[in-house]
């Protein structure tokens, strides 16, 4: 068997060890108390399920998905329904707005092709002139005409929820309206340029 | 006074006396080959106290055809120690550990290296074993220092006899090499 002398290295370890601690004179009585007093319990592993157990929790889990997925589906088209109602009382309540507008008042023909003409500044001292306002009945009863029964139509089928086809028809008219009173507008102030 | 083998009996039967002589027997000894690895006698002692209390409680495996009752003691504190030291503070793999030797020592060149009796290189040896890893540093102890045999030191550090001359050697040739270095600075 080997057998390393190495005089340096012995010598070096009886150095460094020399002066060994002894043990403590109560050591025995620490061991002993050490071992009287009683053990900390450890705490209790959970065990896991059996097979069968983990089987019907999974099957359970399923089921309770399915039942979750199921009731949103439904409560899904019920929803759908929804945005088109919220819809419609947006357009009715717009509807509402389109009959409160006032009508166009005048209509001066424009000429196609614009003058140039050196502007001038309008006077802010200027008397406003009184611009008359026509009879609507007099002037567009083919409109109000087309707006009432249409109006009527629809509260007769659903009062509380108007047709989409007579808001559309309603809107297109409003916004010829307004086209037509901002033309009218504009021939206004070309003319008194 | 009793044998190792009364001692075992008599803890076996659960009485309290044979425990007291097993400390009484070999709690310094347990308790010295900690301290020297740990540093702190405090440490030492509660390492030395968790030793008894191991052996107390596992007295069935011992087999006293492989080892006394001490070295199978001090085989229960060296693991124990370790799990401390480890827990302590983290490795450290110095740097020639990792280096790769370029000239391979002969064992005659090595010893005699080793055995100058020069004072200066005993001063660094001195020096150098705080350097080397724990369980390096207690195998250098128990077989210089305690001259426990290699296959006393086999059984405690729990490798085979030739598995742990050849640890010796590649320890040694590390310290060699360390010492090298201080002559050529």
């Amino acid at each position: 068997m080997t057998n390393y002398k190495d005089t340096d290295l012995r010598e070096a370890l009886r150095r460094k060890y020399s002066d060994t601690p002894q043990l403590s004179a109560d050591f025995a009585d620490r061991l002993r108390q050490r071992i009287e007093e009683p053990r900390p319990r450890k705490k209790g592993r959970i065990k896991s399920l059996p097979f069968w157990g983990r089987l019907v929790g999974a099957a359970a889990a399923s089921v309770l998905l399915l039942l979750t997925l199921h009731y949103y589906n439904n409560r899904g088209g019920e929803l759908k329904e929804m945005p088109l109602a919220e819809t419609q009382t947006v357009a009715a309540d717009s509807s509402s707005n389109i009959r409160k507008e006032p009508m166009p008042t005048k209509v001066v023909e424009v000429p196609l092709v614009a003058q140039a003409k050196p502007v001038k500044r309008v006077r802010r001292t200027k008397k406003k002139q009184k611009v008359e306002v026509p009879d609507l009945k007099k002037d567009m009863p083919e409109l109000l005409e087309t707006e009432e029964a249409v109006i009527e139509n629809q509260a007769q089928i659903r009062p509380d929820v108007p047709d989409p086809y007579v808001l559309a028809a309603i809107q297109t008219q409003n916004i010829r309206s307004r086209g037509e009173r901002l033309h009218n507008e504009v021939a206004l102030i070309v003319s008194n340029q | 006074m009793k044998t190792d083998q009364e001692i075992i009996e008599a803890i076996k039967g659960g009485g309290s006396k044979g425990q007291s002589l097993m400390v009484s027997r070999y709690g310094q000894q347990v308790f010295a080959m900690v301290v020297r690895q740990v540093g702190d006698a405090m440490d030492a002692e509660e390492l030395t106290q968790d030793t008894f209390l191991r052996a107390f409680s596992h007295i069935g495996s011992y087999d006293p055809n492989r080892a006394s009752l001490g070295t199978w003691l001090c085989r229960i504190a060296y693991r124990l120690t370790l799990d401390f030291l480890k827990r302590r503070r983290p490795q450290i793999v110095s740097i020639e550990d990792t280096e790769v030797w370029q000239t391979d020592i002969g064992e005659e060149q090595l010893a005699a290296e080793l055995s100058t009796g020069n004072e200066e290189r005993i001063r660094r040896l001195e020096l150098l074993m705080d350097d080397l890893p724990p369980d390096d540093r207690l195998l250098l102890t128990l077989y210089y220092f305690e001259n426990r045999p290699l296959d006393e030191c086999a059984f405690i550090i729990d490798a085979t006899a030739h598995a742990l001359a050849n640890r010796l050697y590649r320890i040694r040739r590390k310290l060699f090499k360390q010492l090298q270095k201080y002559d050529k600075l």
